[in-house]
């Protein structure tokens, strides 16, 4: 009875001092330095061409480009599963189409040092063909990558703009597949004046 | 007579205040985890994965009521009480009349039990099969009617919940333990006495039976087993925010041991858990067998949520768990408490431990409102994870709004609401006309924004038109136009 005592008075310490902690005010979250530019952003002025045809002008959210409830592009919210947890990001979706390459352009993007993005097939994608996909600026080819239902995962990039493009860039990205059944498909470009991640490939 | 018909009484109304409560106020949700059980086709149900125990709670609701809502209500209402009085009863035959009355007041002052039977769910069952063991504890199961209390307890904890399997393991450890003899010699040799053939038959027939009485094939209560044992980590971990911060990424990392424990004490009351551990400390120095029992089963059911990684790797069934050992001996604690103030002169002694009281009788009224979520939503600026649940309010405003053969998609960290939503078309609770559809084929997105969920954060790039919105709390919900 006599070790009651000390026991209170301990966990009374002990109790109050995990309160404060439960209650003490978190850090406040680290300054992220904003994109300049991003193609989710930039993509009702882009201009998009689907299976090889125009698609139709930017409506609310999207550009339809086919009658299927699937053939349009926008941004979407894709999830690629890592490592059994899903990691779902904020890119733009284009379904490739029958007759030709999905290729959408961004013109007079404003002059950056970098730019940077991920590009991957999602989840949802069943087998299927292999797709590539290749970046331009100006015309150049940057970057290029092939998908296959065996490399999948968000493959991400990081690339020094040309010394040339000291001005406004064109900035494109073409998808191109033998077969465009289920190649959900999807991507995202930054933009960025301040140093991008150092994750993902350098050029 | 009067000695104790007194406490009778005052402990009945205990035990039926949360139910009546949870009867006459039902909480406004549709929840994730009643799902199956508010099925029309119970066995149906089973074959899916429902465990029998909860179904059999279920099954009894519907002998009396048609809607299967006022039947779950019901059952889990009645599990509830049972279970309070099983817990009550135990402390009874083990500390006495004050510890069960004490132990009443912590059980009425904790958020969860007046939750379980308003937001039901199989909580409620697997709430009971935990009072259940802890009743049967306190049973010498050498006899004919402890052996069977034994059986039946173990039987209906294994069909009840997927992880009774690990308190049936446990069990044969508390018994190893009340078997012990320690010699008093130099070499300190540990031997045990002769077990009895009953306590081992109803150790061996629990399994067996509940195999017998599984409605399907009996390898899958294997494979059950061998998950529960093999792989008690489950992925994705809800997020933890403080401030709109993300503090613990369930995508980043799951809660480790520590961590899980430190969350599941902050959902009680931080004295009653306090007093409650202390109090089983003080307990595992006793020789008395059945005293040292409840240590080992408080200890297999904390060892169980931790590596489950707190209260939220089994959902709110973690924190079921850990109420009845909180309930029984933050009871007993607080005996002990009033003696030590009794035999005080000191009065300033006196005073600082009624002021100690004041703050753990304060502190667990305080989180009372709470019973919406079972436990805390908000710790100080933590917001902790919330019930995966859809508030009635947005049900109607979701069959008021969308269009006829709307497609829909519920964009949400991990499938449970998207299969809380098919649930609510199929049960016709929304308009069976409502399509579930995957993203890139749907008009309309729900998104629910629960401390469990980062996804709103990915949602102001989609740019879609907000038709209805619902906020409950720190939960906000939307229906989206895309």
């Amino acid at each position: 009875m006599q070790t009651v005592g000390p026991v209170l008075i301990a966990v009374t310490l002990v109790g109050a001092m995990q309160w404060y902690v439960l209650t003490v005010p978190p850090r406040p979250p680290l300054s992220k330095a904003q994109p300049e530019w991003t193609a989710t952003t930039g993509l009702p002025n882009a201009s998009i061409l689907s299976g090889g045809k125009r698609c139709s002008a930017w409506v609310g959210t999207r550009y339809q480009c086919g009658e299927r409830p699937w053939e349009w592009a926008g941004a979407y919210i894709g999830s690629v599963q890592s490592e059994g947890v899903s990691d779902k990001r904020v890119c733009t979706w284009i379904h490739p189409r029958q007759g030709g390459a999905n290729q959408i352009t961004y013109r007079k993007v404003s002059a950056a040092s970098r730019v940077s993005g991920y590009i991957g097939l999602l989840d949802s994608a069943r087998n299927g063909a292999h797709i590539s996909a290749t970046l331009k600026i100006n015309g150049n080819r940057v970057w290029n990558v092939r998908m296959t239902d065996e490399y999948r995962g968000w493959h991400t990039f990081d690339i020094k703009a040309p010394r040339a493009s000291l001005g406004p860039m064109n900035i494109s990205i073409e998808l191109t597949t033998p077969n465009p059944a289920w190649r959900h498909v999807c991507f995202q470009l930054t933009v960025d004046k301040l140093s991008a991640s150092s994750h993902g490939e350098t050029l | 007579m009067t000695r104790r018909l007194f406490p009778t009484v005052t402990l009945t109304v205990c035990c039926l205040m949360p139910s009546i409560v949870g009867w006459l106020f039902p909480l406004d949700v549709e929840r994730v985890a009643a799902q199956s059980l508010l099925q029309p086709d119970l066995s149906a149900a089973m074959r899916d994965g429902l465990m029998p125990g909860q179904a059999l709670w279920t099954s009894l609701g519907r002998l009396i009521f048609e809607d299967a809502s006022l039947a779950l209500s019901f059952a889990a209402g009645l599990a509830t009480s049972l279970g309070i009085m099983l817990v009550l009863a135990t402390t009874w035959r083990l500390a006495g009349r004050s510890a069960a009355l004490m132990a009443a007041v912590v059980t009425l002052t904790l958020p969860v039990t007046w939750g379980l039977a308003g937001r039901p769910g199989p909580e409620a069952f697997i709430f009971f099969s935990i009072c259940l063991l802890f009743l049967v504890n306190t049973v010498d199961s050498g006899t004919i009617l402890g052996a069977w209390m034994t059986t039946s307890a173990l039987i209906v904890t294994i069909l009840t919940w997927s992880y009774g399997a690990i308190i049936w393991i446990a069990w044969f450890v508390l018994e190893i333990h009340r078997h012990r003899t320690v010699r008093n010699t130099a070499s300190s040799v540990v031997e045990l006495r002769p077990v009895h053939i009953r306590t081992l038959l109803a150790l061996i027939l629990a399994p067996l039976i509940a195999i017998a009485l599984w409605p399907h094939d009996p390898m899958e209560l294997g494979a059950l087993l061998t998950t529960a044992i093999g792989h008690p980590m489950r992925v994705p971990y809800p997020n933890i925010r403080a401030d709109g911060v993300l503090l613990v990424s369930g995508l980043a990392r799951t809660p480790g041991i520590v961590t899980g424990l430190a969350l599941s004490a902050a959902a009680f009351p931080l004295l009653w858990t306090i007093m409650a551990f202390a109090q089983a400390k003080a307990y595992t120095r006793t020789d008395h067998p059945v005293r040292r029992g409840t240590v080992i089963l408080s200890f297999a059911l904390v060892t169980l949520v931790a590596i489950n990684g707190g209260p939220w790797g089994l959902r709110y069934s973690g924190m079921v768990c850990l109420t009845p050992p909180i309930i029984f001996f933050a009871g007993i604690g607080m005996v002990r408490v009033g003696r030590y103030i009794r035999a005080q002169r000191n009065t300033a002694i006196r005073i600082l431990v009624a002021v100690v009281f004041m703050f753990a009788l304060s502190g667990s009224l305080s989180l009372l409102p709470m019973r919406s979520t079972s436990g805390p939503r908000q710790l100080g600026k933590w917001q902790l994870p919330g019930d995966q649940s859809l508030p009635a309010e947005f049900i109607g405003q979701l069959n008021e709004s969308l269009p006829p053969s709307a497609t829909l998609h519920v964009l949400e960290q991990n499938s449970d609401y998207r299969e809380l939503v098919a649930s609510l078309v199929a049960r016709q609770i929304l308009r069976p006309d409502i399509q579930i559809k995957p993203l890139y084929e749907s008009q309309f997105i729900v998104v629910p924004s629960t401390p469990t969920s980062n996804i709103s954060e990915l949602i102001d790039d989609l740019r879609g038109e907000v038709e209805t919105e619902v906020i409950d709390g720190v939960d906000r919900y939307q229906l989206i136009k895309l």
